[in-house]
């Protein structure tokens, strides 16, 4: 009686198991792992807060010589930046003139709220990154972003936290453009911190070091995020080129990310357009 | 007494899994605390408590982790079952029996989770052979650790009340 209650609960459990695997391979986060993360991201966030102490301690001793270097080089680059700033904004200017002539209306950029990293797993087999977003409220396949580029888009909204699909998973696709040609292709996550640019016709000449940016044609990321650089071109199966992308970002080093708050494409041209929201998981 | 151990031993496997992936990049490919944590917890309960502990210990990690929701649910459930079930059958008691039945669970559930990946997950990505064994020493040593530091410190204790009880009578 009591062994066959015991597989009764295990086939019971396994069962349980299969439909939440099926589920969720077509749709998005299913409410248990949002229930899951809500009550697990605090304890990765205290241990988030005392690693981030024990290292700034250590790092206050050991970045006290060079912070003087640091601060001369920072200046330097400051001024830099500010001589851009100010060629940027004439640029701006005459595109805002031309734009006006020419009838054409930019969509909006948009803006953005500040995540903390409080759990960044990138070298298992399963990839994840889980952020607080403290007061702000996440979205399903809200774009997430640093400074340097694009770390990929919000899977598992649980507020205040929320599970990040990296732009290197293999489970990711993203539509982008090679910036120089302006052809446009789509990224997938390659694993290893790589990724692979796809459907780029051999006819197409690709450099080393060629910019990859977002196309902003999937509805999910805005046009021109730096994606990464063009590390290796082979001629691939059938008419197209294999090439490898080397990611701006450094995964390992990720504390802080942006999360746009804009949507591309609102949520009911979405849904008129396809009877769902958005790309499935 | 043992439900409260069991949340408390998953707090400290989520917090150890964070801690360790900040301060050591490959941590969650060559330890898995959760496994542990499951593996534990089926020494000294039936298949039924081990296979929830093993579902519960199992989505807590996906929650956390990336790829389909349920992957370690799965395999940590079926990993709490056949290790209670083994303890029950063989009385595992000795450390080096204890180290054995932890890397036969490591190895079981990395075999369920690729089994999985192979079939859900197109172009599923697995761990090399090297990881793999490595996963399965740690999990061995740690895991034998846990069971002696913890039967030390439950005789320590005993020995301790009984001290204490004979000076009261005295």
């Amino acid at each position: 009686m009591n062994q066959r209650w015991n597989l009764t609960l295990l086939i019971a459990l396994l069962l349980g198991q299969l439909i939440l695997l099926s589920a969720n391979s077509k749709s998005r986060g299913s409410t248990l792992e949002s229930l899951m993360l809500g009550a697990l991201g605090p304890i990765a966030h205290t241990a988030a807060f005392f690693s981030d102490g024990l290292t700034g301690i250590s790092d206050s001793f050991r970045l006290a010589s060079t912070l003087r270097k640091e601060n001369q080089q920072l200046r330097r680059e400051l001024e830099t930046m500010q001589d851009s700033l100010v060629r940027l904004h004439g640029v701006e200017e005459e595109l805002a003139r031309l734009s006006r002539f020419s009838g054409y209306t930019r969509p909006e950029t948009g803006g953005f709220f500040v995540a903390d990293v409080v759990y960044v797993d990138q070298t298992s087999w399963l990839r994840t990154l889980v952020v607080y977003t403290g007061t702000a409220k996440p979205r399903h396949n809200q774009p997430v972003v640093t400074a340097s580029g694009l770390v990929g888009r919000i899977v598992v909204p649980a507020e205040p936290y929320a599970k990040v699909l990296l732009v290197t998973d293999r489970a990711a696709s993203v539509s982008a453009m090679i910036q120089r040609t302006r052809r446009r292709g789509i990224i997938r996550g390659g694993g290893e911190e790589s990724l692979f640019l796809d459907n780029i016709p051999l006819q197409e000449a690709v450099r080393l070091g060629d910019q990859v940016v977002t196309a902003g044609i999937d509805g999910v990321f805005p046009r021109g995020i730096p994606i990464g650089l063009v590390s290796q071109v082979e001629p691939g199966p059938e008419l197209f080129h294999r090439i490898w992308v080397t990611p701006h970002i450094d995964f390992a080093l990720l504390d802080q990310v942006r999360v746009l708050t804009e949507e591309i494409v609102p949520g009911e041209i979405k849904e008129a357009l396809s009877g769902e929201e958005g790309p499935t998981r | 007494m043992k439900l409260l151990r069991f949340v408390v031993g998953l707090i400290c496997a989520t917090l150890l899994q964070a801690l360790g992936l900040r301060f050591f990049s490959h941590f969650s490919l060559v330890i898995d605390p959760f496994l542990i944590l499951v593996v534990y917890h089926s020494l000294d309960s039936t298949p039924a408590w081990s296979s929830i502990g093993g579902s519960v210990a199992g989505l807590a990690q996906d929650a956390l982790s990336g790829g389909l929701y349920g992957l370690h649910g799965f395999a940590n459930t079926l990993v709490g079952y056949a290790s209670a079930r083994l303890q029950q059958r063989l009385v595992i008691q000795q450390p080096a029996q204890v180290g054995l039945l932890f890397i036969l669970a490591a190895a079981f559930q990395l075999a369920v989770l690729a089994s999985l990946q192979f079939l859900l997950v197109s172009g599923a990505e697995l761990p090399d052979l090297g990881t793999m064994t490595a996963r399965m020493i740690s999990s061995g040593v740690l895991g034998t650790a846990l069971y002696v530091l913890a039967r030390n410190s439950r005789d320590w204790g005993a020995r301790w009340r009984a001290r204490r009880s004979r000076r009261l009578k005295i």
